[in-house]
């Protein structure tokens, strides 16, 4: 029998014990074993040294399970954290470029994310959001074919009837202003009709009272700040809220309280009234040509939608033989981001917002990056020593890169913090700007975000120097005069790159505030400036006429008119019951319509082409039709004034033609329009004020209404405010671009002035001897700076060719638009040359400036 | 007595052996002795761990020698007592004799 101890034991003591107890506990336990084998035989001797050896295996004995020299990765770590942090204080410029470029781009972008997300959370709080579909009406008319929501509100109960795959349909129409009153005392609310089914289909919860309230018609449902507003502390339910409309109004009893609504949704109102009650009551002709209600449907299945569209066709189809209108479903949610239709197809919307703002999100934090990368090359040749000595000693390429990713890691860690900070402090001023409610939540997706950006960041940022100068060699880096000249190339190749991005970020926003600008200013073809208008009203409305002249008798006061102008989207009235001789038998038109008294053509400023307006001492002006040239061109008529058309109201006589104009904004194109005299169908007092004293003449002309109206709240409002609103979502695109490209050119100077300082602090001594040599300061300087102007001069040629092509294509989407003019990519062209310039030159004037002794001395 | 100075059963019995057996203190020897001198089986993981325990607490020193053919060639890891080993190990036995005189006499027949 073998005299050995086992071997397998052995191994497994060997390998767990530590090596410096090994020697003396192995020889011990090898001399037990040969001690027992003599006395008790191998075989025990054997079962004790495995007894033995298993009971060695406990701490103390065993080795660390991270090996047996202890590396000390906490200590490097450390070390590497010690050695970053002491660079940024040694390079301090160079620290504060790079902190204050991540930090201003990560708040942009950690802005456009929320924004994004808000965006795209719009409307998807419903449940089972994508089996919502709107039901949306194509006509096809000789001049296109146009889109939009209306459809007749007697499909709703057929799809319910005749489509089993529709699991809920509901019925509505849009949101309008109206005026409730409780106990004689007036408020304007937002609100709409809608059946039960709307409310079951959307998200909309009720604190009290039941959905089905609404098939009631003289139920109403409020929401709760509503609730406050009209009856305070007191219990609203069962209470009575009259409603007016128009000369009409009508009773209601509060039946349920609905819970306010999100600012998640795209469509809010203040209020619910019973459908049945408007279909019943204020829908006179309830028709398949009338396109009065909103449907939406939930599918049961996707895949379904194609049957069902099918289906929807059937039914118009059997009631309607118009061929020009087809039906199609857009999904609920898809509607607020992708809303616009050219030509009948979809054609973006919001959603072109958002992708505008990933771009230049990513524009901004790629231009910080490059500041990085840049500063990291380039002051990296002051780290070669450092390198070329830490090499020698065995430092490995990897452990060298990690070193500088460590730098890029930390330096992003701080930034992000130090922006999240900043989001919290400016989220109130980008609310205002944005106009939205947003708030930081730290919920899982942001937190994700940002835990995923520290290491992108630092991976982008960090790449570029971590190989690079890991690879360096030994020998160069350690010799004092090793050459950096590969980085010399990329860097202003990178410095192209940002500047090119900038430029391209100027132009967009030259031509958006250009755009915006001009359709704020636009000879929109009417006057409308200084137009007051309200709703007529209340005794307004019955005592016009009284009212109308006390508003003259007001000094302020130059002309007083009751029409139905209004330029706010969904305001307008338009019909296509007109014929004229000529007309073809197919031939669709629909007329914008005003129905007004004498003034309401005058007082809008329209100018007359021929013919004349309206006038009142005439008893024949029930009868007179007044066009615009779009509507005169259409209907092809030579000297049209006084021929004849046929309007649905009876026999008309043309007695003017006007010059055309904007009806709504300059989105849409100019349409065929007619004003007719009816004085008593006018939903409007317009009102046309005295430059100069618009604050008095407005409080008299309130004093006014409330003798006439003291229970109604007097809500005048400026036809140019209405129409600056149109443009809202325009104008804060043009603010919030303003500031990025602001920004954007701000973070890549930064960087240049950084790059400079470098390259400056590297010539000190070249400039000392020219200087010596009779070199004057100027020329130096130039000469200098000249090397930084090729790189931006190279990418003004690159960006403005494709500033040209995003800002051509923006245009398009407007009917009428400002013409791309050279002087805007001349002016952003030289904007950033000098910007460029001034950040450059602070620095080569001052070393070429500097007396050559200071530099040359310490040698 | 401070939290250091406190010694347990097994360690105090270690100390001791150790300074009974002197010069020839490692491993082995001490797991004899106290068969030897106490009929007490003791595994060698115990004492070695003990030992290296005390070394830790400063009442023995130990150094490497005295290879011999049966161990492998292998060095011995000696234990030495140190002065602070002895002060503790009288201390100890004075303060237990200080205890007995205090406790009344023994008497088995009752």
């Amino acid at each position: 029998m073998s005299r050995r101890p086992p071997y397998l034991f052995t191994r497994f003591f060997k390998w767990y014990c530590k090596p410096y107890l090994q020697e003396a506990i192995l020889g011990d336990l090898e001399e037990q074993f040969d001690e027992d084998c003599q006395q008790y035989g191998s075989l025990r001797a054997k079962r004790r040294f495995i007894w033995t050896v298993l009971r060695f295996f406990r701490p103390g004995i065993t080795r660390s399970i991270f090996g047996t020299q202890k590396l000390n990765y906490l200590g490097m770590f450390k070390h590497n954290i010690l050695i970053t942090i002491r660079g940024f204080k040694r390079h301090k410029t160079v620290f504060g470029i790079n902190l204050v470029g991540l930090i201003t781009s990560l708040t942009c972008v950690l802005f456009s994310a929320i924004w994004i997300n808000d965006e795209l959370q719009k409307d998807r709080f419903h449940e089972d959001s994508d089996r919502l579909f709107q039901v949306y009406s194509r006509f096809e008319n000789t001049d296109g074919i146009t889109v939009w929501q209306g459809v007749t509100g007697l499909l709703e109960s057929e799809i319910e009837e005749q489509i089993p795959q529709v699991e809920l349909s509901g019925v509505s129409t849009d949101v309008h202003e109206y005026s409730l009153s409780v106990n004689n005392k007036r408020f304007k609310a937002q609100g709409r009709f809608g059946d039960e089914d709307y409310l079951k289909i959307f998200n909309y919860p009720l604190i009290k009272g039941e959905k089905e309230a609404l098939a009631d018609p003289s139920n109403i449902l409020i929401t709760e700040s509503m609730a406050e507003r009209m009856f305070g502390e007191e219990d609203p339910i069962g209470k009575n809220i009259t409603w007016h409309f128009w000369n009409s109004e009508k009773s209601f009893r509060v039946a349920g309280i609905l819970q306010d609504l999100t600012p998640a949704t795209s469509d809010p109102f203040e209020f619910i009234l019973p459908w049945t009650f408007y279909h019943d009551e204020l829908i006179s002709f309830k028709g398949w040509g009338n396109y009065y209600g909103r449907v939406v449907v939930k599918l049961d299945d996707l895949s379904n939608k194609e049957l069902i569209e099918k289906k929807i066709n059937e039914i118009f189809r059997s009631n309607n033989d118009n061929e020009q209108v087809e039906l199609f479903l857009t999904n609920y949610s898809d509607q607020y981001l992708y809303g616009n239709y050219e030509n009948g197809q979809q054609a973006g919307g919001r959603i072109d917002y958002v992708y505008l703002a990933m771009v230049v999100a990513c524009f901004i934090l790629i231009i910080a990056c490059i500041n990085f990368i840049n500063l990291s090359t380039a002051f990296a040749s002051l780290k070669t020593k450092e390198i070329g000595v830490k090499k020698t000693f065995g430092a490995s390429k990897v452990q060298l890169a990690f070193q500088f990713f460590m730098e890029s890691m930390l330096l992003s860690t701080i930034s992000i913090i130090i922006a999240i900070l900043l989001v919290g402090l400016l989220l109130e001023p980008f609310n205002h700007i944005t106009g939205k409610e947003l708030e930081l939540v730290f919920e899982w997706k942001l937190l994700t975000m940002v835990l995923l950006f520290i290491p992108i960041i630092g991976l982008i940022a960090g790449m570029f120097p971590a190989i690079y100068l890991s690879g360096l060699e030994v020998i160069s880096a350690l010799k004092s005069k090793s050459k950096i000249t590969g980085g010399a190339w990329s860097r202003k190749v990178l410095v192209f790159v940002q500047f090119t991005l900038s430029i391209v970020l100027i132009v967009s926003t030259l031509i958006v505030s250009q755009q915006v600008d001009f359709a704020l200013n636009k000879n929109l073809g009417y006057d409308r400036d200084n137009l007051l208008y309200f709703l007529r009203e209340g005794q307004i409305l019955e005592n016009s006429e009284a009212f109308a002249v006390e508003l003259n008798n007001i000094p302020g006061v130059k002309l007083v008119s009751q029409s139905g102008f209004s330029i706010g989207p969904g305001l307008q009235n338009r019909t296509g019951g007109i014929s004229w001789e000529g007309k073809g038998e197919d031939q669709q038109v629909q007329f914008w319509e005003n129905s007004g008294d004498a003034l309401s053509v005058e007082i809008i400023g329209l100018e007359l082409v021929d013919g004349r307006f309206f006038n009142e001492k005439l008893n024949t002006e029930e009868n007179s039709i007044i066009f615009n040239e779009t509507a005169i061109h259409i209907m092809g008529l030579e000297d049209p004034v006084g021929k004849v058309v046929e309007h649905y109201t009876g026999k008309k006589t043309i007695v003017g033609v006007v010059k055309d104009f904007t009806t709504e904004s300059l989105h849409n194109p100019i349409e065929p329009a007619m004003f007719h005299y009816k004085p008593d169908k006018a939903h409007y007092f317009i009102i046309k004020i005295a430059k100069g004293q618009e604050l008095q003449t407005i409080s008299e002309i309130e004093s006014v209404y409330k003798s006439f109206n003291p229970n109604y709240p007097f809500d005048a409002r400026f036809i140019d405010q209405d129409y600056q609103a149109m443009y809202d979502s325009e104008m804060r695109v043009a603010k919030l671009s303003k500031l990025f490209s602001g920004l954007a050119i701000l973070i890549s100077c930064l960087g240049l002035f950084g790059l400079t300082i470098f390259q400056v602090q590297r010539k000190v001594k070249e400039i000392g001897i020219k200087k010596v040599l009779g070199a004057e300061s100027w020329k130096l300087a130039v000469s200098m700076t000249y090397e930084f102007t090729k790189s931006v001069l190279l990418s003004l040629f690159v960006a403005l060719p494709v500033s040209y092509f995003i800002g051509a294509k923006w245009l398009e989407s407007f009917a009428s638009s400002i013409q791309l003019e050279w002087w805007f990519f001349c002016l952003a062209g030289l904007m950033a040359l000098l910007i460029a310039w001034i950040t450059v030159s602070s620095q080569t004037w001052k070393a070429a400036s500097a007396n050559p002794v200071d530099s040359l001395k310490d040698e | 007595m401070g939290r250091t100075n406190f010694l347990g059963e097994f360690e105090e019995l270690l100390l001791t052996m150790v300074l009974i057996i002197g010069e020839e203190a490692y491993g082995n020897t001490v797991v004899k002795a106290i068969k030897e001198h106490q009929g007490r089986d003791v595994n060698l993981s115990s004492v070695h761990i003990t030992l290296y325990r005390l070394e830790e607490k400063g009442f023995l020193e130990s150094y490497m020698g005295g290879a011999t053919k049966a161990r492998g060639g292998r060095k011995k890891r000696y234990f030495k007592i140190t002065n602070a080993g002895k002060v503790l190990l009288q201390e100890m036995k004075d303060s237990r004799t200080n205890l007995w005189k205090l406790a009344p006499q023994l008497n088995f027949s009752s």
